[in-house]
């Protein structure tokens, strides 16, 4: 376990290990979010009640679930930080909050598209969307300590400390549609039992969170790639990785 | 708006959100591309200045 | 100074989003309490006189009248059992339709007994299905008689 730990989070090796991953993840990204996208848009039926518009859902879900995986990434990342004090730990849930971020924008910005027509309305402060909006507040809020600090080291800590404190918004946000009276519909899908979600029309729903999946780990490999040269001082490997002789 | 982006009466909806959702993705892939170019850029010219005094 | 500037412009930055963070989510739970009222719960006199709030319920089948050439449009919630007479004039929600679920919000006009909804929000349910699909579960659900 140590010795796992100590290989990951030693830098160079991370670095290679980057190089060869980006990749794979990229085009696997690539693959499975084109065809998630278009079979969401042209192969799946549309919804009985929806009709065309619950299309938006392909896109809705898979960055509001993202928005939660990747944040409990980086409070997992900044607390391997702070316990085994860990440059790289830290590192990587500084490159994931831009990312996770983005998810939350996208997660809220397809809901209220999607809400306007069916809902009736752009937005409720209900228990779903306010938590949500939370979640965005804690990204933006991570990443403006990090700025707001000069020290990289004292940087670190504090903000892994915030994204630790925030994750508990994270199961307000998941049950919060079975512990309130919500506008927003319960889970489709769920680990428990079938998807109430048609076969035909899942499949391709599943596709794109796969696709977001490894989206997010490409990014994150090239975001934490350049986090670990800015955090690098002059050292033999570096030389060698960016093959200055 | 050509044929294949017709959806119905949610055609500026849909069309709308997934436009947004594709933007967002290849902005994040730009973004994190161009600073890791420009900072192996910039630390390779450190390091070769660094070797030569 | 200029670090200690940005430190305590961070500080802040941070304080605040909590602040507001707090402030969202005690908003929330708090529009939680009275989110909506049950027509059972509107026939008893529980939501506030004068006052605005919420009545959610599923739309009676049949109930669902519109004047000609007039947007205002009148039906009627129900929770099964009891029933409170809804008049709204706007846009509805494409989601709206005999035996949905409603969520409208206004006021109560003690005069004509009826409930005066100035939003008219339509909750969706966790079920995705093609409209054939559709089709054969509600053959499944007449045709069967249980």
């Amino acid at each position: 376990m140590w010795k796992f730990i100590h290989k990951f989070g030693s830098p160079p090796h991370f670095y290679r290990l980057s190089v060869v991953l980006t990749p794979w993840f990229g085009w696997a990204a690539a693959i499975l979010i084109t065809a998630g996208t278009l079979g969401g848009l042209y192969l799946a039926p549309p919804d009985y009640q929806q009709g065309e518009g619950f299309r938006i859902i392909y896109v809705h879900v898979p960055s509001a679930s993202m928005s939660m995986f990747v944040y409990v990434n980086m409070a997992l990342a900044a607390a391997v930080g702070l316990i085994w004090r860990i440059k790289l730990a830290h590192a990587v849930a500084a490159a994931a909050a831009p990312i996770g971020a983005s998810f939350t924008f996208l997660a809220l910005a397809t809901g209220s598209i999607w809400a306007k027509p069916m809902w009736g309305t752009w937005w409720v402060w209900d228990a779903r969307l306010t938590s949500e909006l939370v979640l965005l507040f804690l990204y933006f809020g991570y990443m403006a300590l990090r700025a707001a600090i000069d020290d990289e080291n004292r940087a670190d800590r504090a903000s892994a400390l915030l994204a630790i404190i925030g994750l508990i918004n994270i199961p307000i946000i998941k049950y919060s549609v079975e512990w309130w009276n919500t506008l927003h519909q319960p889970a489709t899908i769920s680990k428990m039992g079938k998807p109430a979600m048609d076969g035909d029309m899942l499949t391709w729903l599943l596709l794109n969170i796969a696709g977001f999946m490894c989206f997010f780990i490409a990014v994150l490999l090239i975001s934490a790639r350049a986090e670990v040269i800015r955090r690098a001082r002059d050292q033999k490997w570096l030389k060698q990785a960016l093959g200055v002789t | 708006m050509p044929e294949f982006l017709e959806f119905g009466k949610h055609t500026t909806y849909v069309v709308s959100s997934f436009a947004l959702v594709m933007v967002v993705l290849a902005g994040n892939v730009v973004f994190a591309r161009r600073r890791l170019n420009a900072l192996v850029n910039r630390t390779r010219r450190r390091l070769s200045a660094e070797e030569k005094s | 100074m200029k670090s200690r500037h940005q430190r305590m412009i961070g500080i802040g930055l941070v304080l605040a989003g909590v602040a507001l963070g707090a402030s969202f989510l005690l908003r929330a739970m708090n529009e939680n309490i009275l989110f909506y009222y049950s027509p059972t719960q509107v026939a008893a006199g529980e939501p506030p006189e004068n006052r605005r709030f919420r009545v959610g319920g599923l739309v009676v089948n049949g109930s669902v009248e519109r004047a000609p050439g007039d947007i205002e449009v009148s039906f009627v919630l129900t929770d099964n059992q009891q029933t409170v007479p809804v008049v709204f004039s706007g846009i509805l929600p494409d989601l709206f339709r005999e035996g949905q679920g409603i969520i409208a919000h206004g006021e109560f006009d003690q005069g004509s007994g009826n409930f005066v909804a100035d939003e008219v929000l339509a909750k969706h349910d966790e079920n995705y299905m093609p409209p054939e699909v559709a089709a054969s579960l509600k053959d499944v659900h007449t045709g069967g008689g249980s």
